[in-house]
C-alpha cells in the first residue's frame, strides 16, 4: 500500500544529477576556452618551429647553393658535350669504308675489258621518314632529298596530322663512267652492272644498280665496238644517329 | 487554493538514493537511504536543529545538511499544526474525469491559502465510489519548506504530510503482518498526532488529532514548574516524578476521539480492532502507553521504522538508540520516494 500524497506540483521540481547544468554549463564553457587556448598555443608553437626549420633549411642552403650551382654548371657542360659526342658518333655511324667497296668494285673490274675514265663517289643527307601508319599508306612517299623532304612532307600531311620527325641520314652515291672494248664490249657492261648488283660485298650495300648510258665511242673510229657507259650505283642510306 | 492532480506530480525516474528531511517542531529528523539490487540500505541518520516553518513566520534561509546527508534528491515531510487530513468517499469517480480536482475541492471545503493535494486509495467499487485521500497544507509553508532548497543537490522531489509519510514507513514494516487485519495506528507529532484506522491493509479512517509531545512537555512545566530538561526527564520509564495523572488528564479528550473512531470504524467495517502501533516521540513516553492500553483496551505496540533495512556502519548514531520511532516519517517519506514509480 502506497500512501505517498506529493504536495509538490511539476513545476518545483528540478533535476538534480550528478552535476548541476550550471556547473555543466561551466564546464564546456570553460573546457571550450581552454581548446581556443590551446590551439592557439599549437599555432604559436608551430610558427616558431617552422621558423626554426626554415633558418636551419636557409642556412643549408647557403652552404649547398654554389655546391648546387656548379653541378648545374657541369651538368649543362657535360650535356652539351654528351650531345656533340653523339651528333659526332652519329656522322661516324653514317660514314662508310668505301675502301672495301672500291677494291672489290676494282676486282670486278679486272675480269673485263673495260676501262674506267672517272669514279665519282658523292654522299648527300636526307631525312628518313618512318614507315608510314596504314592510314597514311597511300600518302607515303619515297625518301628524297633533305629540300625534298622538307617540302613534300608538310604537303603529304594531313593538316590535323601530328608532325612525325624524321631520321637525318647520309645516302651514297658512286658514278662510274667507263669504255668497254671489245666484241662483247655490250656485253661486259651489262655483266660489270649484273655483277655489281650480285657481288656478296656489295649486294647488302647498294640499293639499286642503275646503267645511266651506254653508247658507242666515237672518239675512235677504227674501234666500232667500243662503247662508253655510265653506272649509278646507289646505297643504302645510313642514318646518321 | 491551488489543486492538481496526483497524476501530475513528480513522475520522473526514481532516484538510487535520497535523503529524507522530516520538519519537525521538535527537531529535523533526517535520513538517507539507498536502493540498489542487494535492498534498502539505511546510509545515516541524524537529528537536527529545528527549522520553524509557519504561515505567518520569516522565510527561512539556506538548509546547511551535514556531508553525510548529501545526495542530489530531498524527500521532505511537514507537520503543519493548519494541516488537514481526510479520507473522503467520492461518488461518480472516473480517473479520466476532468473536472475530478474540482469536485474534491467541494467536499473538502479549503481556504484559498491551501495547497490540496490527493491520492485515490480505493476505486472501483459500488456504482464506482472512490475513496480518496486528500491532504491539504497552507501555500505559505510550502513555500518555505521549499526555500530551504532553492538551488543545487539536494533538490526537492517530494513534499508530504508526515503522518502519512509515517504510514508509508509502517506499510513497509509491521503493515506488511498485518494486511489482513483491522488495527489502529498512531504517529505523534509535536502538537499533532495523527490517527490511522486500517482494515485489511487500507486507511478506511485518518484524523489529526492535537495532541503531541510538546504539548505535554509544555503542560508539564507548566503544571510542575519544571525547567524544560527535568519535564523532558520525567517522561522517561522510572523517572522519580509520577507524571501519569497529568498525562492522563492531558491525553483524555484525544483518548475519547480515538475510542469514538474506533467504534465508528468497527461499526461501519464491520471489524474489529486488534492493536495499535505507536510511532513519534510520545512512543517513548512510557505512561502514554499505559493511558493508551488503558483507554482502548488494546495491546499497543511500539515500531522499530528501521526493522527492515539494512544498516551501514555507523549509519545510526549512538546518542539516537532507542529513538528510531521518531524516524518513522522520514524514513517514510524516503521509503516513499525511492519506490516511487
Amino acid at each position: 500500500m502506497n500512501v505517498r500524497v506529493n504536495l509538490l506540483q511539476e513545476a518545483e521540481l528540478r533535476h538534480q544529477g550528478i552535476v548541476s547544468y550550471r556547473f555543466v554549463f561551466t564546464l564546456s564553457a570553460s573546457a571550450a576556452a581552454l581548446a581556443v587556448v590551446l590551439l592557439l598555443g599549437w599555432g604559436v608553437l608551430r610558427y616558431y618551429s617552422r621558423g626554426q626549420e626554415l633558418k636551419t633549411a636557409k642556412k643549408t642552403w647557403t652552404e649547398t647553393e654554389p655546391r648546387y650551382l656548379k653541378c648545374l654548371a657541369l651538368q649543362e657542360a657535360h650535356d652539351r658535350q654528351q650531345a656533340l659526342a653523339d651528333e659526332l658518333k652519329g656522322w661516324q655511324n653514317s660514314r662508310l669504308a668505301l675502301s672495301a667497296v672500291l677494291a672489290e668494285i676494282q676486282r670486278l673490274v679486272a675480269l673485263r675489258s673495260i676501262q674506267f675514265i672517272r669514279l665519282s663517289v658523292s654522299s648527300q643527307i636526307e631525312v628518313i621518314m618512318p614507315p608510314p601508319s596504314p592510314a597514311r599508306k597511300t600518302e607515303a612517299r619515297p625518301a628524297g632529298a633533305k629540300g625534298d623532304a622538307e617540302e613534300l612532307a608538310p604537303a603529304a600531311a594531313p593538316a590535323a596530322a601530328p608532325v612525325v620527325p624524321g631520321t637525318p641520314a647520309r645516302r651514297y652515291r658512286i658514278m662510274i663512267d667507263g669504255r668497254a672494248s671489245g666484241e662483247q664490249a655490250y656485253q661486259e657492261v651489262v655483266d660489270l652492272g649484273n655483277d655489281l648488283r650480285t657481288a656478296p660485298a656489295l649486294a647488302a650495300l647498294f640499293e639499286s644498280v642503275r646503267l645511266q648510258g651506254l653508247r658507242q665511242a666515237m672518239d675512235v673510229k677504227d674501234r666500232p665496238d667500243e662503247r662508253l657507259f655510265s653506272i649509278e650505283c646507289v646505297l643504302f642510306p645510313r642514318k646518321i644517329e | 487554493m491551488t489543486l492538481f492532480r496526483k497524476n501530475r506530480t513528480a513522475a520522473r525516474r526514481v532516484p538510487a538514493e535520497v535523503v529524507a528531511l522530516d520538519l519537525g517542531a521538535m527537531g529535523l529528523k533526517a535520513v538517507r537511504l539507498r536502493k540498489d539490487k542487494d535492498g534498502l540500505t539505511l546510509l545515516a541518520a541524524d537529528l537536527l536543529p529545528a527549522v520553524k516553518i509557519a504561515a505567518e513566520a520569516a522565510a527561512p534561509g539556506r538548509l546547511d545538511l551535514p556531508r553525510k546527508m548529501f545526495t542530489n534528491y530531498a524527500a521532505l515531510t511537514l507537520s503543519s499544526e493548519k494541516n488537514m487530513v481526510r479520507l473522503i468517499t467520492l461518488p461518480g469517480y472516473s480517473e479520466q474525469d476532468q473536472n475530478l480536482a474540482e469536485k474534491i475541492q467541494d467536499i473538502v471545503k479549503l481556504e484559498d491559502s491551501q495547497r490540496l493535494a490527493y491520492l485515490p486509495i480505493k476505486t472501483g467499487g459500488a456504482k464506482h465510489d472512490a475513496r480518496i485521500l486528500t491532504v491539504a497544507v497552507p501555500e505559505a509553508e510550502i513555500q518555505q519548506v521549499l526555500a530551504l532548497l532553492p538551488a543545487g543537490p539536494p533538490a526537492p522531489l517530494s513534499l508530504e504530510f508526515s503522518g502519512l509519510a509515517a504510514l508509508t514507513a509502517f506499510f513497509h514494516g509491521p503493515g506488511r503482518q498485518a494486511a489482513e487485519e483491522a488495527v489502529c495506528f498512531i504517529d505523534s507529532g509535536a502538537r499533532t498526532t495523527f490517527v490511522a484506522f486500517l482494515n485489511r491493509g487500507e486507511p478506511v479512517l485518518v484524523r489529526t488529532l492535537e495532541l503531541g509531545g510538546e504539548t505535554l512537555v509544555e503542560h508539564l512545566q507548566a503544571q510542575w514548574s519544571l525547567d524544560r530538561a527535568t519535564a523532558l526527564g520525567a517522561l522517561e520509564k522510572g523517572a522519580t516524578i509520577d507524571i501519569s495523572q497529568s498525562v492522563h488528564e492531558l491525553a483524555a479528550p484525544f483518548l475519547r476521539q480515538v475510542s469514538i473512531s474506533r467504534d465508528f470504524v468497527e461499526r461501519q467495517e464491520n471489524c474489529r480492532i486488534t492493536r495499535v502501533y505507536l510511532s513519534g516521540g510520545m512512543s517513548m513516553v512510557w505512561h502514554w502507553h499505559n493511558e493508551l492500553k488503558a483507554a482502548i483496551g488494546l495491546e499497543v505496540q511500539p515500531w522499530n521504522p528501521c526493522e527492515d533495512l539494512k544498516l551501514a556502519p555507523g549509519a545510526w548514531p549512538a546518542a539516537l538508540k532507542g529513538q528510531e520511532a521518531r524516524f518513522a516519517a522520514a524514513v517514510g517519506a524516503a521509503l516513499g520516494a525511492l519506490d516511487a514509480s
